[in-house]
C-alpha cells in the first residue's frame, strides 16, 4: 500500500475512534459502492454561539497522490458565502497551504476544526471572495444576515 | 548534594518550617475558594523546591507525619534531579538513589497511601532516566531491597534470582509497590522512546524488561493458582496493576523494536495468564481491555492457542452472560468491553466468518453479530452496542467488496450475501424514528447523534449493494408497500429512507426502476399524494419528500407520475420541515420534465395561489416554486397565452411592489425591505425559470450594425403589459427607496435573467442596464454584483460589440468617473468600487478594447463641477490600475494585476494599445520591483508575478532597461525600514535569471519570492 493510502487508513480509523462532535467525515463512495480513500465528505458544524451555530456545511476533501507530503485540498459543496472561501468553493487557509503551515502531521480532525474556526473568525489579510469579503468589511450587518441565510439553507439535522 | 552542608542547619530549618506552613495552606480547604493565594502559595513553593536547600527539604518531608508533607516531599525529589542533576558528582547520585530507596522501602513497609508511594515510584523513575545514572537493574534491585529491608546496592544483587527467591520473599503489598514502580519505570520509558529519540543505547531498557514480564508472570500465575483453589479474591489492585504492567511494557517492547530481546514464545505464558484473567470477575475489564488492543495492534503477539482460548472465553456461559445483559438494555463498562473483544475477534476472522463453513464456536460468534442489533432502545442514544456493531459490518462490507467486485473467484459469496442481507435487515429496525412524544425529552445532541447513526446505517446500504444489487432495494420496496398499505407510518418512513439513501446506487441506471414503479403506481400512493382518505403524519412525509427528491431521473423517465407526485409535493410545501425540500423538488422535477407538464399549468399555478399565503411561503420557497412553473410556462406555445399566465403572476408581485412601497413611506423600513426582497426575487426566479432549454445558440453571422433591440411581441406588442410589470416592480423598489444589498442583487438577477435570450419579456432595452449601473450610489454594498451583471451584458453582445457602442462607453465612463472621484478624494475610497471597476474594465478587454482605447479625451458631462481638470479616459483608467498595483487593498491589487496581464495579452499590432503599454511599462517596470523587494505582502506575489511573466514574454527588449534602473533605484524607492539588503550584484543576477526564466511560471515565481524573502529577511522563511 502506498504511503498515501496507509496515511488515509489510519486516519479512517482514528476518526472512527473519535471524533469532534457534530462532524463527520468519511470517504466517498461510488455509484458502484466502492471506496474512494482519496476522496472524502466531510460535515462542519457551525460553532455554538456564534452566527454559525445551527448550520452543517458539506465539504469534499481530495488528498493529492503525494499525501502527506502535500496538503489536501478542502472544497465546500455548494460553495460557501465565507471571505476566504474562494468562488469555486475552494478553502483558502494557512494549514492546507503547501508553502505556508502545512504539516504532514495535521490529522483531518485537526484540519476540520480548523476550517470551523475560520467559519467565525475570517482571516481579512487573504480574502478569497469579492462578494463576502466586501461585505465583511462594508456592511457588518448585511454580512450577519447573509449569513444567517446560509445556516438556514443549510442546516444541521 | 547539599545534604551535609555544616552551620546551615538552622537556616534549613526554617526553610523546612517554610515549606511546611505553605503545603498546609495549600491543602487547607479555606483556601480552595481563592485561586489567587492558591497561585501564590504554588510558586512560592515552586521557588523553594528549585532552591539551594532544596534536597534536605524534600528529604525531610518525606520523613514527617503527615501524608500532604510525604507527597510534597516525593514531587520536590522529583523536580530538583530534573533540575540539578547535572551537578551531582557519581557519588552524590549513588547517594541520592540509596537514599529515595531506603525511603522507598520505609514507606511502602510502613503502609503508605499509594498517592505517596506512586510519587516517590516517579522520582525513582526520573533518577534511573537520567544520562549516566548509576542504575541498571532498576527492579530487581528495588525488589532486592524491599526482601532486604533497606537499600541494597547493585553490586551487592547482582547474582540474585529475582523469580525464585527475592519474589516469594516479599508481602503482598512489597509487590504491588514494585509494580507501581515497574508501571511508572514502563510509562516514562515510553513516553522517553517517542520524544527527542536520543541513543537508547546509553540506557539498560532490555534488562529491566526482562524483569517486568518476570514481575507479571509471578503475579498472576499466583493470583491464578489462588482462585484456581478456590480463594475468594477480594482486592483486584494487585492483578490490576500486573495486568497493565504486561501491556506498559508491551508497548516499550514494541516500541524499542525488542522483539528478538523478548521473543513472543518466551512471553506466551504470561499472554496466557492475561488472557485467563479475563475470567475472572473482578480483573476481566482490565484483562479484556488489554486483550482487545492488542488484538487491534495486530502484532503477533498471541499463538494459535491463545486465539482459541480467546474463542472458547467469548463463547463461555460466562462470556456470553455479558451479551444477555447488553440485550436487556445493560450498557455498563464491563458489557461494552465484552462487545469490544467480540468485535476484535471477529475482524481477525472476518473473511472466514462470512464466506466459510463455520464449526459450532464459530457459528455461536456470527449469531452474536447478528443478534446484536435487536439489543432494546434507540441507537446511539439509549443504545451504545448497535453503532460499533455497524461499524463492524460495514467494515467487514467494505473488505468483502475488494474481494468479489471484479473477482473470478467467487467462492463464498452465497454466504456472505446470505449474512450481509440479514445484518441489512437486522438493523433496519434500528433505524425506525422515534414518534413525536418520544423526540420531545430528546436533546438536540441526541437528536443529532440518531441522525448520524442513521447515516452510518446508509454508508452500509452502499456497501453492501454492489454485492446484493436490486434485491436490497427490493426488501425495502416490500416493506414501504406492506407498511404503506397498513399505514404503519413508522415502518414506511424507515424504509423510504432506506429506499432514498440508495438512490445514488440506482437513480441513474435504471436497475431499480421496476421496484420504484411497485411502489409508485400502487394505489395506496396515488391516494397519499391526492390527499384522499390517507393522512401522512409529518415525519415520513419529510423522508418521502427527501426521497422524492433523491429519485430525480426515475422521475424523468416516468412521465405518467409526474402530476401525482407534483400535487404530493405542492400540498407539502404548507408543512414546515418539508417545504424548503418540496420547493427545490419542485423546481427541479418542473424544469427537467417541462414539456410533459403545459396541461397541469392552471392547476400548478391555482396551488401557488393557495400556497403564497402560508406561513412557509419564504422568498426561499416562493422563488423555488415559481421557478419551475415559469418554466412550464416556457413550452406553452402561443406568446399570447404565455404572456397571460405572466401577467397573472407577475401582477400579484407588482401588487406587493407597491405595499412594500407604502410601508417605507410609512417609516417601516425592514418590512418594506423584506418584501422588497420578495418580490425582486421572486420576480428574477420567474425569468430565471423562463430561459429557453438547452444551448444558447447567439448567431455570429448576422449582422453587426444591427439594432440591438428590435421591436418584438413583448415589447412592442401585446406582450408589453408584462414586461411593464417587471421594469414598474424594479422602478417601485429602486428608486427613492430604501434600497439595500439583497436588493440590488435581486435586480441584477431579474437584468440577468434576460441576457441569454434572444426575445421575451425579460429582454429589456440595453440602455436599462447602464441606468441601473449608473443609479447605484458610490459606495454602496454590492457594487461588486451591479459590476458583473454589466460585465455579464457586455459578455450577451460579445458577438457583435458595434451593437451595443453608446452603452460600453457609458459603461466604462462610469467607472472612470468613480475612479476619478476616489483619486480627487481619498476619504471616499472604497476598494469594492475599485476592485469591481477593474475587473468590470478586465474582462470587457478581449471583445471591447477599441473601445477603452480610443476613449483618449475627457468626457464632457452637462454642469460637470470637477474642482480640477480631470486626465482623459484611457489615462485615468491606465493610472488608477498602476495605483493599485502597489495599493494596500489586496482585492484591486489582485484585479489591477489580471487586468494588466489582459492588456499585455492582447494584440500587439493596434498602435492605440502599443502607446498605451509604451508610456506605462516604465512605471509598471518600477512598481513591480519595489513590491517584490519586500513591499507587498506575501499573498501578494504570485498576482503580480503574473504580470511579470507577461512583461518578460511580451516586452522584453522594451522592460529590461526599466527593470534595471528600478533595481537599481531600489535603495530610494523603499522604506528606510525596509531597506533592502541586497547588493547590486545580486540586484544583477535576480534580473538575469528572470529574463533567462522567460517567463516560466515555476521558475518565475521561485525566484521572486527568493528575492522578497531576501529582501524583507530571513525571518520571513517559512521554516518546515
Amino acid at each position: 500500500m502506498s504511503l498515501c493510502i496507509n496515511r488515509l487508513t489510519e486516519e479512517r480509523k482514528q476518526w472512527r475512534r473519535d471524533h469532534p462532535f457534530g462532524f463527520y467525515a468519511r470517504p466517498h463512495r461510488n455509484p458502484q459502492g466502492a471506496l474512494d480513500l482519496k476522496r472524502w465528505e466531510c460535515g462542519i458544524p457551525g460553532k455554538a454561539q456564534t452566527l454559525w451555530e445551527g448550520g452543517l456545511f458539506k465539504l469534499d476533501v481530495t488528498f493529492p497522490d503525494e499525501y502527506p507530503t502535500k496538503p489536501p485540498k478542502c472544497k465546500f459543496v455548494p460553495p460557501l458565502f465565507h471571505p476566504n472561501v474562494y468562488p469555486s468553493g475552494t478553502v483558502c487557509l494557512s494549514i492546507l497551504n503547501e508553502e505556508e503551515a502545512w504539516k504532514p502531521a495535521i490529522t483531518i480532525k485537526q484540519i476540520l476544526l480548523g476550517i470551523q474556526d475560520l467559519l467565525n473568525d475570517p482571516n481579512p489579510e487573504s480574502p478569497a471572495q469579492a462578494e463576502a469579503y466586501n461585505l465583511f468589511k462594508k456592511d457588518r450587518p448585511a454580512y450577519e444576515r447573509r449569513v444567517k441565510q446560509v445556516v438556514k439553507e443549510n442546516p444541521a439535522l | 548534594m547539599s545534604g551535609h552542608i555544616p552551620g546551615q542547619a538552622s537556616d534549613v530549618h526554617l526553610l523546612i518550617n517554610e515549606a511546611k506552613a505553605l503545603v498546609s495552606q495549600l491543602y487547607d480547604p479555606a483556601n480552595t475558594g481563592n485561586p489567587a493565594k492558591i497561585k501564590a502559595i504554588q510558586e512560592h513553593l515552586q521557588s523553594l523546591q528549585k532552591g539551594p536547600q532544596a534536597w534536605l527539604i524534600a528529604n525531610h518531608l518525606l520523613a514527617e507525619d503527615n501524608t500532604d508533607l510525604r507527597f510534597f516531599g516525593a514531587l520536590t525529589f522529583t523536580v530538583k534531579i530534573n533540575q540539578d542533576w547535572q551537578h551531582l558528582s557519581t557519588e552524590e547520585a549513588q547517594e541520592l538513589l540509596g537514599r529515595l530507596i531506603d525511603h522507598y522501602v520505609m514507606l511502602v513497609n510502613g503502609g503508605e497511601r499509594s498517592l505517596v508511594v506512586r510519587k516517590l515510584a516517579s522520582s525513582l523513575a526520573t533518577i534511573f532516566l537520567k544520562p549516566n545514572a548509576p542504575w541498571t537493574r532498576a527492579l530487581c534491585n528495588l525488589a532486592a531491597s524491599l526482601a532486604d529491608g533497606k537499600y541494597v546496592s547493585e553490586e551487592h544483587c547482582k547474582d540474585v534470582d529475582l523469580k525464585n527467591t527475592v519474589l516469594p520473599a516479599l508481602s503482598e503489598g512489597q509487590v504491588t509497590s514494585l509494580l507501581y514502580f515497574s508501571n511508572t519505570l514502563g510509562e516514562e520509558i515510553h513516553k522517553w522512546s517517542s520524544e527527542a529519540r536520543r541513543n537508547r543505547d546509553d540506557h539498560p531498557i532490555s534488562e529491566n524488561i526482562k524483569d517486568a514480564f518476570v514481575l507479571v508472570d509471578v503475579v498472576l500465575g499466583h493470583i491464578l493458582q489462588q482462585v484456581a483453589s478456590g480463594a475468594h479474591l477480594s482486592d483486584d489492585s494487585l492483578g490490576d496493576e500486573a495486568i497493565n504492567s504486561y501491556q506498559t511494557w508491551m508497548s516499550v517492547r514494541s516500541a524499542f523494536q525488542l522483539r528478538d530481546t523478548i521473543p513472543v514464545s518466551q512471553l506466551a505464558p504470561t499472554t496466557t495468564y492475561v488472557i485467563q484473567c479475563m475470567r475472572i470477575p473482578v480483573l476481566s475489564k482490565t484483562a479484556t481491555q488489554v486483550v482487545v488492543e492488542l488484538i487491534d495492534w495486530r502484532d503477533t503477539i498471541f499463538t494459535p492457542g491463545h486465539i482459541s482460548a480467546i474463542l472458547d472465553y467469548i463463547v463461555c456461559d460466562y462470556g456470553t452472560a455479558h451479551i444477555a445483559s447488553l440485550m436487556e438494555g445493560d450498557f455498563e463498562d464491563e458489557n461494552m468491553t465484552f462487545l469490544e473483544l467480540l468485535l476484535a475477534y471477529a475482524t481477525l476472522q472476518q473473511r472466514d466468518l462470512l464466506t466459510k463453513a463455520l464449526d459450532p464456536q464459530h457459528e455461536k460468534v456470527l449469531a452474536l453479530l447478528h443478534t446484536l442489533f435487536k439489543a432494546p432502545g434507540y441507537a446511539s442514544v439509549d443504545d451504545s452496542a448497535s453503532p460499533l456493531v455497524l461499524e463492524w459490518w460495514t467494515e467487514v462490507a467494505d473488505d468483502l467488496q475488494e474481494i468479489y467486485v471484479d473477482s473470478e473467484d467467487q467462492t463464498g459469496l452465497g454466504p456472505a450475501k446470505h449474512n450481509l442481507a440479514r445484518a441489512a435487515l437486522d438493523c433496519f429496525e434500528k433505524l425506525k424514528y422515534p414518534t413525536p412524544a418520544e423526540l420531545q425529552d430528546w436533546s438536540d445532541d441526541e437528536r443529532s447523534e440518531f441522525g448520524a447513526f442513521r447515516r452510518d446505517v446508509c454508508d452500509f446500504l452502499l456497501a453492501i449493494y454492489p454485492m446484493l444489487g436490486v434485491e436490497l432495494v427490493q426488501v425495502f420496496q416490500e416493506r414501504a408497500r406492506s407498511s404503506l398499505q397498513q399505514q404503519d407510518w413508522r415502518t414506511f418512513e424507515a424504509s423510504i429512507f432506506c429506499v432514498a439513501q440508495l438512490s445514488e446506487a440506482v437513480d441513474e441506471n435504471q436497475h431499480a426502476d421496476e421496484c420504484l414503479n411497485s411502489i409508485f403506481f400502487c394505489d395506496e400512493f396515488a391516494n397519499l399524494c391526492e390527499g384522499t382518505g390517507v393522512v401522512i403524519p409529518d415525519k415520513p412525509r419529510q423522508t418521502l419528500v427527501d426521497m422524492l427528491g433523491k429519485y430525480q431521473s426515475y422521475f424523468e423517465r416516468t412521465h405518467a407520475l409526474l402530476p401525482r407526485v407534483l400535487t404530493f409535493l405542492f400540498a407539502s410545501l404548507e408543512v414546515g420541515p418539508c417545504a424548503s425540500a418540496a420547493s427545490k423538488s419542485i423546481a427541479y422535477l418542473c424544469k427537467s420534465c417541462r414539456n410533459a407538464l403545459t396541461l397541469e399549468l392552471p392547476a400548478f399555478i391555482g396551488q401557488f395561489e393557495q400556497f403564497r399565503f402560508k406561513p412557509t411561503a419564504t422568498a426561499h420557497t416562493m422563488e423555488k416554486v415559481l421557478e419551475g412553473i415559469a418554466a412550464i410556462i416556457q413550452t406553452v406555445p402561443e406568446d399570447g397565452a404565455k404572456a397571460q399566465y405572466l401577467e397573472q403572476i407577475l401582477r400579484i408581485f407588482h401588487e406587493q411592489a407597491t405595499a412594500a412601497r407604502e410601508e417605507a413611506g410609512n417609516g417601516l423600513i425592514e418590512q418594506a425591505q423584506s418584501r422588497a426582497q420578495l418580490v425582486l426575487r421572486c420576480v428574477a426566479s420567474v425569468g430565471k425559470g423562463l430561459r429557453t432549454d438547452g444551448e444558447i445558440n447567439l448567431d455570429s453571422h448576422e449582422d453587426k450594425e444591427a439594432d440591438a433591440y428590435p421591436p418584438t411581441f413583448w415589447n412592442m406588442g401585446d406582450g408589453a403589459v408584462v414586461q411593464n410589470l417587471i421594469m414598474q416592480s424594479i422602478q417601485l423598489l429602486m428608486t427613492d427607496f430604501p434600497v439595500d444589498v439583497a436588493i440590488i442583487e435581486a435586480t441584477c438577477d431579474i437584468l440577468k435573467a434576460g441576457y441569454t435570450e434572444r426575445t421575451g419579456p425579460y429582454v429589456f432595452p440595453p440602455m436599462m442596464t447602464v441606468n441601473f449601473v449608473k443609479s447605484i450610489p458610490l459606495g454602496s454594498a454590492g457594487t461588486d454584483m451591479v459590476m458583473g451583471t454589466a460585465s455579464a451584458f457586455l459578455a450577451s453582445h460579445s458577438s457583435h460589440p458595434q451593437r451595443i457602442r453608446d452603452e460600453t462607453v457609458a459603461l466604462i465612463v462610469h467607472v472612470y468617473e468613480t475612479f476619478c472621484w476616489m483619486h480627487e478624494k481619498p476619504e471616499c475610497y472604497d476598494p469594492e468600487v475599485a476592485n469591481s471597476g477593474i475587473d468590470f474594465l478586465t474582462r470587457l478587454l478581449p471583445k471591447y478594447h477599441p473601445f477603452l482605447f480610443a476613449l483618449t479625451s475627457t468626457p464632457q458631462e452637462p454642469g460637470q463641477t470637477a474642482t480640477q481638470p480631470r486626465p482623459t479616459v484611457l489615462n485615468a483608467i491606465l493610472n488608477f490600475t498602476l495605483i493599485s498595483l502597489q495599493g494596500p487593498e489586496p482585492l484591486p491589487l489582485r484585479s489591477a494585476s489580471q487586468f494588466w496581464v489582459s492588456v499585455l495579452n492582447l494584440p500587439g499590432d493596434a498602435p492605440p494599445i502599443q502607446n498605451a503599454i509604451r508610456e506605462c511599462l516604465p512605471a509598471l517596470c518600477r512598481i513591480l520591483v519595489t513590491q517584490f523587494a519586500g513591499r507587498c505582502a506575501r499573498s501578494d506575489i504570485e498576482h503580480l508575478c503574473e504580470v511579470l511573466r507577461k512583461v518578460i514574454f511580451k516586452q522584453q527588449g522594451a522592460a529590461r532597461p526599466h527593470l534595471t534602473a528600478a533595481l537599481a533605484e531600489l535603495d530610494d524607492a523603499v522604506d528606510q525600514h525596509q531597506r533592502p539588503t541586497v547588493t547590486p550584484e545580486e540586484r544583477q543576477r535576480f534580473l538575469a535569471s528572470l529574463l533567462a526564466a522567460r517567463g516560466s511560471r515555476a521558475q518565475t515565481s521561485q525566484l521572486v519570492r527568493s528575492f522578497w524573502v531576501k529582501c524583507r529577511g530571513d525571518s520571513f522563511n517559512y521554516v518546515g
